[in-house]
């Protein structure tokens, strides 16, 4: 018989030999902590947590509108000293809406084989551009869904990463988020939440940012 | 875990005392001075003279059956519905949450525990005394069991009887809620760490800078005062009870005559 | 791994005699209690963010362990059906081999992986080693301790038991042009420019996971540093390896027990990152894995599972706070212990993974103090589980065939004397007698050997059994107090 077999057996000898507790994922609601019910507007209580645990966890956070995302991402760039910005066709258009930017863009690097674009996104990317499908304000996470058109290197590997999350998309907690998810059981290939700059403390329980994902996250959260 | 809510009986006019092995050997002071406090509230208290162990060290050290055969012959020596008051918070442990453990939850052995009170539980909740200290000025640190802290949930009490007294000040120490190291037989089969345990417990208990300590079990005591006198360090600890029974002037001292009835039922 | 349970007594005797490792662990311990304690220190509901919370975490688990057969085949279902091939491993061995075949398939010479505590216990690196696979730990608090060719202290925090010193001085000898430094930014700094070229040029990323989501077949990781996503998203081969335990049965099962898992472990609403995987690369995706393999392990835990009590071993979600509060790991570290999982869930797995013969030391290291069910998220009953792996070890007969290599720590002697002490508790007359005649002869106790001793001095009994005190004054006073007749 397969290691398969063999497994499930035994367990399924062990399920017999004890009665069956409830099975309903209902039943084991005791104790569930109230969730405010889906809250479609973002109030500002929302917005000042989200905000504010975000920057508890070292991530740097712009409020703006769509007029003046561009000139945010700008400023950002500027002060970081980063001069080139890698990123989507779809967000080049966006912030591009108002004009030219002082920035060199960087497409994704649709030639070459994996080796090369890693080459490339490992050595010769400083910062990469991405939108947040929607935020968690009890948790301060932002929800990266990536695409073919965001992949997932782009908020993992360059050493800054910027966020573009707008404010209808924040959701009070992950529970509730999941509950309105748009996927339903055919989830995306990754869905990952990010809560700040990469981090450890495993030297001596002393906080170091940039352990091996981006060292800055810039979240610009637009009205 | 400790349950969320007890509801208490109002005060009996009699109670067992389930005096506790280590008591019996180690502090016959401290049953005495039981009795006395119990008397002095107007409790009639009766000490079945067959009682010896819960058998919580068997139980602890993975001897189901002989615990329970100990813990079946301890059942039967309190026959009457009064509340059995128990002088420690581990042994009060043992009848109230093993106790039924052991015989499957059957409702005669449920009815029994529900009737285990540890003593320091019984006198807040059920006595509920006013004290008036007749001490003089003093400072304490109070260790309580794990088995009381965490199964039974009654570091409370101790506390709320101590604040009563006037003239005593309760200094809290450094890792209150960590272990003493004692754990039954565990201070013996790894005796090593648990003598580790109880050389910090103990640098924690001296470094609060109090006159002694006192606690609700003896287990614990026996385990820090001797850890404490090795070191050749001056402070120790009592019982709870003692202390209490002291500081309102009801406590009989053992005397004399105790120990010379003692020599003359010995030689008999 | 070389797993050294048998070991545990001149272990720990070793460990409590290193001021620095006590110092280090006392530190760390402290660290972690307050995090934790500040984490659930919410407002939520009347009774506590934490009580409810737990109450939850332990609902859902007990839930899914009562259909873990049928989640399991549901969670292999779903996982093929996204393109996760799903492998089943009764044992390390079994593991080892199906994950060094996927490697081989590939020509894989290079692997990164992420913490993965499972992938400790069934002993990967060695195994890969031995057949030149070169296996990197990413996690920096494994990388410094494959570095220092240790293993990892604790669940959550591999390298605590070392300081910066220590850490500046292994990087200094280990790595080539590193100078000492105890600054933690350029220690880490160091560390990311070693992993970060080893990421882009690895053939294999393994990890382990959190939660194994059986409705929609996905893998929940939850990670701080970003290596667990590198491992999982720029190799073009992602290897999973998880424990049958693991599997909830939906989605919404995972934020509950993901909050219980970052504020029990380092106290944080949340981890930096949770990746949820579902697939490997999707035609027209640009990065991610081409392969992505999910290898599920028994290793003993259908054992667990066979016993209604046991069962609750397997409720763990690996956060390591009853460690952090344990008297006696946080006096001895992690290494005393000889096994992958230490402290108190340690003591209580490794009998399942090991055989009690191996460990039996293991269960009865423990005062009961209660402190790490006080901590548990989903309320594992620790001391009863510990108490009844002593009855376990002490009779081959509770729960027969159940618990391998029970009764092995049995000792006749040890069993005749519990015997004989049942006996005399149960007999009076005979007992009272024992108590007088040893407070008559108290002042021998001091010269009774015993490794009570080694640091205390022996009780001494009083001069008088309350019980003979009380018929004493019984006798003495005119009106019977206490009596002993029911009235």
């Amino acid at each position: 018989m397969s290691a398969r077999e063999n497994i499930l057996n035994r367990l399924r000898n062990g399920s017999a030999s004890h009665p069956a507790m409830h099975r309903n994922a209902a039943h084991d609601a005791c104790g569930q902590i109230s969730h405010a019910s889906n809250v479609s507007i973002t109030t500002d209580r929302m917005r000042q947590q989200f905000i504010e645990l975000l920057r508890a966890n070292h991530a740097q956070v712009m409020e703006t509108d769509d007029l003046g995302l561009a000139e945010s991402v700008v400023t950002c760039l500027q002060e970081l000293g980063i001069t080139q910005l890698m990123g989507s066709e779809e967000v080049r258009f966006l912030l591009g809406e108002q004009g030219e930017m002082p920035i060199q863009w960087q497409p994704w690097p649709t030639k070459g084989n994996d080796a090369e674009k890693k080459e490339t996104l490992f050595s010769r990317t400083p910062a990469a551009i991405t939108t947040a499908t929607a935020g968690i304000v009890e948790t301060g996470s932002l929800v990266l869904i990536p695409s073919a058109t965001e992949p997932r290197s782009l908020s993992l590997i360059p050493p800054t990463h910027l966020v573009i999350i707008r404010e209808r998309d924040l959701y009070p907690d992950l529970e509730n988020y999941i509950a309105h998810s748009p996927w339903g059981l055919s989830m995306p290939t990754n869905i990952v939440l990010v809560s700040g700059p990469s981090k450890t403390a495993d030297i001596q329980q002393t906080l170091a940012y940039g352990a091996h994902g981006p060292s800055k996250l810039v979240v610009f959260l637009v009205s | 875990m400790a349950e969320a809510v007890r509801i208490y009986p109002p005060k009996p006019d009699k109670v067992y005392l389930f005096g506790t092995c280590l008591v019996d050997s180690f502090s016959p002071q401290t049953g005495l001075d039981a009795i006395a406090l119990l008397e002095h509230h107007g409790i009639e208290v009766v000490f079945p003279q067959a009682q010896t162990c819960c058998g919580q060290p068997a139980y602890n050290s993975g001897y189901d059956g002989e615990a329970r055969a100990v813990a079946r012959s301890q059942m039967d020596l309190f026959p009457a519905s009064w509340p059995i008051v128990i002088l420690s918070g581990s042994c009060g442990g043992m009848m109230r949450k093993h106790y039924p453990a052991l015989f499957d939850h059957a409702p005669e052995v449920v009815a029994f525990a529900e009737r285990v009170f540890e003593f320091t539980e019984f006198l807040r909740h059920v006595v509920q005394p006013t004290f008036s200290d007749q001490g003089a000025a003093t400072r304490v640190t109070l260790h309580t069991s794990c088995a009381g802290r965490r199964e039974l949930g009654i570091h409370e009490h101790g506390l709320a009887l101590l604040d009563q007294l006037q003239q005593v000040q309760l200094v809290p120490h450094d890792y209150q809620e960590e272990c003493c190291g004692f754990g039954g037989t565990f201070s013996v089969k790894h005796a090593d760490v648990s003598a580790a345990m109880a050389e910090d417990k103990t640098r924690n208990l001296v470094g609060a800078g109090v006159d002694e300590f006192v606690s609700t079990d003896w287990g614990c005591m026996l385990n820090l005062n001797t850890t404490l006198e090795y070191a050749q360090q001056p402070l120790r600890g009592r019982h709870l009870i003692s202390f209490l029974a002291e500081r309102i002037g009801v406590t009989q001292p053992l005397g004399k005559a105790d120990s010379e009835k003692l020599f003359a039922e010995v030689a008999r | 791994m070389k797993q050294q349970p048998e070991a545990f007594h001149p272990n720990s005797t070793a460990a409590l005699a290193d001021p620095v490792l006590r110092s280090n662990f006392r530190g760390a311990m402290e660290f972690l209690r307050n995090k934790r304690r500040t984490a659930f220190a919410g407002v939520n509901t009347e009774e506590g963010d934490f009580a409810a919370l737990s109450r939850r975490g332990e609902a859902i688990k007990q839930r899914c362990l009562q259909q873990l057969p049928e989640l399991l085949e549901q969670l292999e279902q779903n996982c093929t059906r996204n393109g996760i091939q799903v492998h089943w491993a009764e044992t390390s061995q079994q593991a080892n081999e199906i994950i060094e075949s996927l490697i081989r398939a590939r020509n894989g010479r290079k692997a990164v992986k992420g913490k993965s505590m499972v992938t400790e216990e069934i002993g990967l690196n060695e195994y890969l080693g031995d057949r030149g696979v070169d296996c990197i730990e990413s996690d920096m608090g494994e990388f410094i301790v494959q570095l220092a060719g240790e293993t990892p202290s604790h669940i959550i925090m591999p390298a605590i038991h070392k300081d910066a010193g220590q850490i500046a001085s292994l990087f200094e000898n280990n790595l080539e042009d590193t100078p000492y430094t105890e600054d933690v930014d350029q220690l880490i700094g160091i560390g990311r420019q070693q992993l970060r070229e080893r990421f882009q040029h690895a053939d294999v990323g393994i990890t382990g996971v959190n939660f194994a989501v059986a409705e929609t077949g996905t893998l929940c990781l939850v990670e701080n540093e970003g290596n667990g996503r590198m491992c999982t998203t720029v190799p073009p081969l992602h290897i999973a390896v998880t424990g049958i335990e693991k599997v909830v049965a939906q989605l919404s099962d995972v934020p509950p027990l993901l909050s219980l898992l970052t504020r029990s472990a380092t106290g944080q609403k949340i981890t930096t990152y949770f990746n949820m995987i579902s697939s490997p690369r999707k035609p027209g995706e640009q990065d991610g894995p081409e392969e992505v393999h999910l290898v599920l392990l028994d290793n003993g835990r259908s054992q667990a599972f066979a016993d209604e009590e046991l069962r609750k071993t397997l409720q763990c979600i690996r956060c390591g706070a009853c460690m952090n509060h344990c008297p006696v790991y946080t006096r001895i570290g992690g290494h005393a212990y000889g096994t992958t999982y230490p402290g108190p869930i340690g003591k209580i797995v490794s009998p399942h993974l090991l055989g009690l013969d191996a460990t039996k030391d293991l269960p009865t290291a423990s005062s009961l103090c209660g402190a790490c069910e006080e901590v548990c998220p989903v309320r594992i009953p620790i001391p009863k589980l510990l108490q009844r792996l002593r009855v376990e070890s002490n009779h081959a007969g509770t729960a027969e065939g159940i618990v391998r290599g029970a009764g092995s720590g049995r000792k006749p002697l040890e069993a005749l004397v519990w015997k004989a002490w049942a006996w005399a508790c149960r007999h009076p007359a005979i007992y009272h007698r024992g108590a007088s005649l040893a407070a008559h002869g108290r002042k021998l106790f001091r010269f009774l050997p015993s490794r009570w001793k080694t640091q205390r001095t022996m009780p001494q009994p009083a001069q008088i059994t309350l019980h003979a005190a009380l018929k004493n004054r019984q006798r003495r006073s005119a009106t019977p107090c206490p009596q002993e007749k029911i009235s």
